[in-house]
């Protein structure tokens, strides 16, 4: 199980003009101004949090906070 | 056999990339903090690989005040040659320069990578064949293959050549290279149908996470701190790259080299140009170079200033 503070962690490392604290789970992260290198970083790092490579086909089901602990949910953490 | 001297060739005419940017939707602050470069040069149309390689090789002699009947070798690093690469291109700038019959000429293939692995070969090369003077040439324009409308390469690419002279009268010895390959990931940087494409994510993976591994291991191999080295010239790939390899190294962070505001990632290229500034400064004696890319491909080694 990854929680919303290990996910707004990534993110504020990942881009720290971001105000984490204001994200809601359900909304793209592209909407608070994470652009696409950002969310290369986002992706590197939950990677290394999944132990496992996650494939280019799988990243559109990492766009929100919600749909990130849903995919982690469902790959067995 | 060290490096003596290094020139380089960057065309005049640029690409405005802010503007180039802004048709893409795209903001100053991405260009400025993720992309890295404000200007891209490029190659005029009439201009070849060859012409870019020679104007590098020119300014090289000058710099040296080299006779070019004294060059043993010379050896280009390509992909984007002229014509279908066949001639290879250094037999090409050989014509062109009007050099000696009797040295040796060839190219090699190979990326971003491209620099490390030709020193690497051109000294080996230059050791077992008892030359005295060799000339590592990089000139791989992308722009010959870069679709204007792909907006994820044609804002990050810049044209530029570069010359090495390698002699045993140079200042900065060569370490013992670590290169690696992964050809699963070939198909990450290709050519395809004659256009240039990248899946960006996976070759910033692939440098985030290869890279600074490499880098650690280079510096165990050579039993160096971090700290020991007083610069970090990476491929110059994207500022959200060397950001991403540079944030593994926090102690020495502010000494990754980050050049790319003019020229923009050109490919072989971006390490000389880095190195034809550091090597003229006074208080930097060991370098660390490393360049990933293509292939999937990576070598680095560590440059130390003779008698330092």
């Amino acid at each position: 199980m990854i929680t919303t503070e290990q996910i707004h962690s990534i993110i504020h490392e990942a881009v720290p003009a971001v105000d984490v604290s204001k994200i809601d789970p359900n909304t793209r992260l592209r909407e608070y101004e994470i652009d696409s290198m950002d969310f290369f970083n986002i992706i590197l790092e939950l990677q290394e949090l999944l132990g496992k490579e996650i494939p280019d086909e799988d990243v559109d089901q990492l766009r929100t906070v919600a749909s990130i602990q849903e995919y982690f949910q469902k790959n067995g953490h | 056999m060290k490096i003596h001297s290094i020139a380089s060739y960057v065309p005049d005419h640029c690409v405005d990339n802010l503007a180039q940017a802004a048709t893409f939707g795209e903001t100053e602050e991405f260009v400025r903090t993720k992309i890295g470069a404000l200007k891209l040069p490029k190659k005029t149309a009439t201009e070849q690989t060859s012409d870019m390689a020679v104007r590098a090789v020119q300014k090289l002699m000058v710099k040296t005040e080299l006779e070019l009947d004294a060059i043993d070798a010379l050896v280009l690093v390509t992909q984007n040659g002229d014509g279908h690469n066949l001639p290879h291109t250094s037999a090409l700038v050989h014509a062109k320069l009007g050099l000696s019959k009797t040295m040796a000429v060839f190219d090699v293939s190979l990326g971003c990578s491209g620099y490390v692995y030709g020193l690497q070969i051109l000294k080996g090369f230059m050791q077992a064949s008892g030359f005295n003077n060799g000339i590592l040439v990089t000139a791989d324009p992308y722009s010959k293959v870069i679709d204007p409308s792909d907006r994820s390469t044609t804002l990050l690419f810049g044209d530029a050549a570069s010359a090495t002279l390698l002699s045993k009268l140079g200042k900065w010895e060569l370490s013992r290279p670590r290169m690696g390959t992964d050809g699963s990931g070939a198909d990450n940087i290709m050519v395809k149908d004659g256009r240039f494409s990248m899946n960006g994510r996976q070759v910033f993976n692939f440098a985030a996470t290869v890279i600074p591994k490499e880098i650690k291991s280079l510096l165990a191999q050579e039993g160096l701190q971090e700290t020991d080295i007083d610069s970090y010239c990476l491929h110059q790939g994207s500022a959200g790259i060397l950001d991403a390899i540079g944030k593994r190294f926090p102690a020495v962070k502010d000494r990754f080299v980050n050049r790319l505001l003019n020229t923009g990632n050109t490919v072989s290229s971006s390490i000389p140009l880095l190195l034809e500034e550091e090597i003229q400064k006074t208080n930097i004696n060991r370098i660390l170079i490393s360049g990933f890319g293509v292939g999937l491909s990576w070598a680095s080694m560590i440059l130390t200033k003779k008698d330092f």
